[in-house]
């Protein structure tokens, strides 16, 4: 667990270094940090871009993986402190069912979890949050 | 039981729902006036479901009001 924590720390700054996630590591080792934990079904390795918008309760290092597996567009705006989407406006101009985080079913790894009855993995709720804030520079909210 | 759920940055509404369907008792939140205006109206007649505006760095909600989290 400590190995994966420093291995995400090295990861999330190469994503501040680069400007982006290389992708030998979003193919092969996200992955494979994914199956060792194995909170994102393996069936759905290729939708891990998805997993950075609907993250369930994931462990405290997770919140990093999130982070810098999100989405290009938002990912963008956090690493390169441009400052945040604006979110009403997006709201109010796009379909939402153009948006790349948009599911109309019930998303897998949420529908695993549930089915699973461990959707409170990791135990941690809101002192997560405040983790997040943190990096209240780069959080889509 | 019903368990409380809480969706921080619901968006569209899609997987707040499915998780009122599942039996829970589930409350979207976005920073969006429109985004929650949006799930509100396409939503209105569910049950078990709530759409509401907060920010979820300075939520108004209590972590004890909720079983659960989404983030």
């Amino acid at each position: 667990m400590i190995l994966t924590y420093i291995f995400t720390k090295i990861l999330y700054l190469i994503v501040r270094i680069v400007g982006d996630v290389p992708s030998i590591i979003l193919t092969i080792l996200f992955p494979s940090i994914a199956r060792v934990y194995g909170y994102i079904p393996r069936s759905e390795l290729t939708r891990i871009y998805r997993i950075s918008y609907n993250g369930f309760m994931y462990n405290y290092f997770y919140s990093e993986y999130i982070l810098i597996t999100i989405d290009s567009l938002v990912r963008s705006f956090m690493l390169t402190r441009k400052g945040l989407p604006d979110w009403e406006t997006l709201y109010k101009t796009q379909k939402v069912e153009t948006m790349p985080w948009y599911n109309e079913n019930f998303d897998s790894d949420l529908k695993e979890l549930d089915e699973r009855k461990i959707i409170n993995v990791g135990g941690q709720k809101f002192p997560r949050l405040r983790y997040w804030s943190r990096y209240a520079d780069y959080v889509a909210c | 039981m019903v368990k409380n759920f809480l969706d921080l940055g619901t968006g569209p509404g899609t997987q707040t729902m499915w998780l009122a369907k599942r039996g829970y008792k589930v409350i979207g939140s976005d920073l969006s006036d429109a985004a929650i205006n949006r799930a509100n109206n396409v939503y209105a007649n569910e049950k078990n479901v709530d759409f509401i505006v907060d920010n979820i760095l300075n939520s108004k909600f209590k972590d004890s009001e909720f079983d659960y989290f989404l983030i």
